[in-house]
């Protein structure tokens, strides 16, 4: 569910796709019990779940593979793969009594010896690992009990392990099938034990997904407990969102990713379709201030920058009420959200106003502040939603920040960002564990050359590294929680990172398409309960 | 009257002058275009002047507004005034065209003269070297161009100008290899002049013409490329009312709000044609084949 950085680079190549003129996929014949997916990509690489880092791959990874233990959208934990769990009170070892009726696609059985294999698996560093790996956290071995009976152990405490076994990553992969195949060959022919088996994968067309006949351990939350009512999906992928809207409009597929705002808006406002809109869990869309240098080296600049901002109002404006302001590092839907964010950084211009005062920022002839001679001048290089950039450079020149606004490719923000040549970068990061707050904020991230990570505010204090270390290790869930609460609070209290709005999968669907739910993290969607009624 | 009579005859070349530009716009097509061309540099340079709202003020109006007495052109999706966009717009787009023109046919006379005029292996080399860079479609050479030196719209400039170095450079070179078997330069020659003054004196004067037809040529295309470049998101950063930026930031309210984009790409659809409509006559009018065709 980690946000993947393909989609970011896919974000800087987007603009040159648009070069190639828009071609509607031909309409072809097919089944009627059939269920069309149009993608927002065109870039997967793998399906194999212990390697893959994009939600694009996880589309599919979602409907062939299932995990021990499963959640519904709420984030509720309930029984999957894996019967019944124990935590070990120390928060080092779980201990998993598994299924014993369950077939892999390959007729293979899931039993202990398959979960063995996958976290081993995982933790081998010849996998190639991007998402799983960080996911088992410390992880150290796993014993066989019996013939489905296991204890994964870990070296230090992992309190949110029994979260996390229900990310798509860490889904239980078929032992047989990776042996014959390898793991290349398993990347493009994965076997798992989900409602539909992988049919085939046409690179840059179509994914074809058959529905598992055999299919008898769906998860108790699911109002379809047998095999799937839809016999065959088809994941086409689409990129271009002009043409994922037309493609959609003409019948040609069922349902579409990521629409844009307006789209989504008429289309559900037509009737004819209706719309899905999911909060993603993870770290809010925002700008992270560098703190290193100046002008957001000082506190009250970076606090005047955020009350310059009216964020409710620039979410409305820019998405038509589609998508809201965001107030926290964390999304609302992350397990351990903390609502005290949303007293934060209230608009307030003539606050904003004061503070700059307050800091020697004298206003300008030009209407930008100045102080020993120079301009109060932000460099922003931004990768993602210029509109946003363009919204917080217009807001913020009325107190009298110089927002330098570049709108850079991937490469070119990385070079930025690990050379420390820039004032504020924007960042989002799917994620269904609090625990992604290390990843912006921990000192060990800090990017230097050579190094690209992402503590783009460059915070560098260990009080703020301890409390990310032990909130990561607490022992029981409710420790966690008000440790990340009080991580949260620290961010806040900082200045450092300004929550902008809500990273949000509008989904529109034909009305002929129900039963459809988002998995947990809300960017995928679980087809095993959809019906499709006939045209 | 007595002022009159004092005035001395316009001599030969002033008649010259004058039958030339007669020549050159007495011709619907050069006529259309030149009333067009001036009419999108004055606005540009007038914006300041002319333009109802600050370009880059995000409230002028109400957002993705349609064109109305307040706001001719309607308002995009920060509520920024279109036609005060627009016409600001040509600032940037028209200028960096000029300048990117300006760039590749100074570079390229150089290149052409310089190898036109040694000759010999050096020549053959460096027109074999020309030859590959024609290969390449001059819009992926800008680019490969600008994801090395960066984006921004000097860097689009330099970009678009060395891509269109080849073109002025092949074409100088051809009328250099002409122009130095002529007995003028051998004469030159004979007297002892320098091969640099040769080249300043007596060849570069002499693909002036050429030069000026393909310079306006080309600038037609120069606009597009960069606007081009900016479309794609390389050259002009926000706010900036560049063209081809406007059209790219209209480009996903196209339904909604078809004037963010069809008023920028208006524009640029008429300079590009203006500027053509003027260099098909004029190379017309300074083919030497056809001096003496009215």
């Amino acid at each position: 569910m980690s946000s993947s950085r393909r989609t970011v680079l896919k974000t800087g190549a987007a603009s040159l796709a648009l070069l190639a003129a828009p071609t509607i996929a031909r309409a072809q014949a097919t089944a009627a019990n059939t269920l069309i997916w149009a993608d927002d990509s065109n870039s997967d690489v793998t399906y194999d779940p212990r390697v893959t880092q994009s939600r694009h791959e996880e589309q599919v990874i979602v409907q062939v593979f299932d995990q021990l233990i499963m959640s519904d959208e709420t984030g509720k934990l309930s029984p999957g793969l894996a019967t019944a769990w124990e935590m070990s009170p120390d928060a080092t070892s779980v201990r998993l009594s598994l299924r014993n009726d369950v077939k892999f696609h390959d007729g293979t059985p899931f039993n202990a010896e398959a979960v063995k294999f996958t976290m081993d698996t995982i933790a081998d560093p010849a996998t190639g690992s991007q998402g799983a790996v960080d996911m088992l956290g410390p992880y150290d071995k796993t014993e066989i009990l019996g013939s489905h009976e296991v204890r994964i152990n870990f070296k230090a405490p992992n309190a949110g392990i029994l979260d996390t076994l229900t990310e798509n990553e860490l889904s239980i992969v078929s032992p047989a099938a990776v042996q014959r195949l390898g793991n290349t060959g398993f990347a493009q022919a994965p076997v798992g034990t989900g409602p539909f088996r992988f049919v085939s994968w046409e690179r840059g067309r179509e994914v074809v997904l058959d529905r598992n006949p055999d299919y008898a351990w769906a998860p108790t939350w699911s109002t379809v407990q047998g095999p799937s009512n839809v016999q065959r999906i088809v994941h086409r992928f689409i990129p271009n969102n002009a043409t994922r809207v037309a493609a959609l409009e003409a019948g040609e597929v069922h349902i579409g990713d990521i629409l844009p705002a307006l789209d989504t808006k008429r289309l559900a406002d037509s009737g004819k379709f209706k719309a899905m809109i999911g909060v993603a869990a993870g770290l809010s869309f925002g700008a992270l201030l560098n703190t290193s240098r100046g002008p957001f080296d000082d506190i009250r600049v970076r606090r005047a920058f955020m009350h310059s901002i009216d964020r409710p109002r620039l979410a409305q404006n820019l998405y038509f009420g589609i998508i809201k302001a965001a107030f926290g590092p964390l999304a609302p839907s992350t397990p351990g959200y903390w609502a005290g964010g949303e007293q934060y950084f209230p608009f307030d211009r003539a606050l904003a106003n004061r503070l700059l005062d307050e800091a020697g920022w004298t206003m300008g002839p030009n209407g930008i502040r100045v102080k020993n001679g120079q301009p109060l001048r932000v460099f922003f290089p931004s990768l993602l939603l210029p509109d946003v950039a363009v919204a917080l450079q217009s807001e913020a020149r009325r107190v009298g920040f110089d927002i330098a606004v570049e709108n850079v490719l991937k490469q070119r923000q990385d070079e930025l960002l690990m050379t420390n040549q820039y004032e504020m970068a924007v960042i989002r990061w799917v994620s269904n564990d609090p625990g992604v707050l290390r990843i912006p904020f921990h000192s060990s991230n800090i990017p230097e050359p050579g190094k690209f990570k992402f503590n783009w505010a460059r915070v560098n204090d260990p009080a703020m590294d301890d409390l990310i270390a032990k909130a990561a290790q607490a022992r029981t869930a409710a420790e966690r929680t008000s440790l990340f609460a009080a991580l949260q609070k620290d961010i806040m209290d900082r200045a450092i990172f300004f929550p902008i709005h809500d990273q949000v999968q509008t989904v529109a669907h034909s009305a002929r398409v129900s039963g459809l739910r988002y998995a947990r993290g809300n960017w995928q969607m679980r087809f095993h309960e959809a019906r499709l009624a006939t045209a | 009257m007595t002022a009159m009579a004092a005035t001395p005859m316009p001599k030969q070349g002033g008649f010259r002058a004058i039958r030339f530009l007669r020549r050159l716009f007495l011709h619907p097509g050069a006529m259309v275009g030149t009333v067009v061309f001036a009419v999108l540099v004055l606005a540009a340079i007038l914006a300041p002047a002319i333009a109802p709202y600050d370009w880059n003020e995000t409230d002028a109006g109400p957002r993705l507004s349609a064109p109305s007495a307040e706001h001719l052109f309607g308002t995009d999706l920060h509520g920024r005034d279109v036609f005060s966009r627009v016409i600001a717009g040509g600032r940037y787009s028209i200028s960096l065209g000029i300048a990117t023109v300006l760039m590749s046919l100074m570079l390229g006379s150089l290149i052409g003269v310089f190898l036109g005029f040694t000759g010999g292996k050096i020549d053959a080399w460096g027109c074999r070297f020309l030859d590959v860079l024609l290969g390449f479609p001059a819009i992926v050479l800008a680019i490969m161009i600008v994801s090395v030196m960066g984006v921004g719209l000097v860097n689009v400039v330099i970009a678009v100008a060395i891509a269109g170095v080849p073109r002025f450079a092949r074409v100088v070179r051809g009328a250099v290899l002409v122009l130095r078997e002529q007995l003028y330069v051998e004469a030159a020659r004979a007297l002892g002049a320098s091969d640099a003054r040769i080249m300043r004196r007596h060849l570069l004067p002499n693909v002036a013409s050429t030069l000026v037809v393909l310079g306006t040529l080309d600038l037609g295309n120069a606009i597009l490329s960069t606007a081009t470049l900016s479309f794609l998101g390389l050259g002009a950063q926000p706010p900036t009312p560049e063209w081809g930026t406007m059209l790219s930031g209209g480009r996903e309210f196209m339904r909604y709000a078809p004037w963010t984009m069809i008023f920028p790409g208006m524009a640029l659809f008429l300079i590009v044609m203006s500027v053509n409509l003027v260099g098909d006559r004029l190379s017309q009018v300074l083919d030497p084949k056809a001096k003496d065709r009215r």
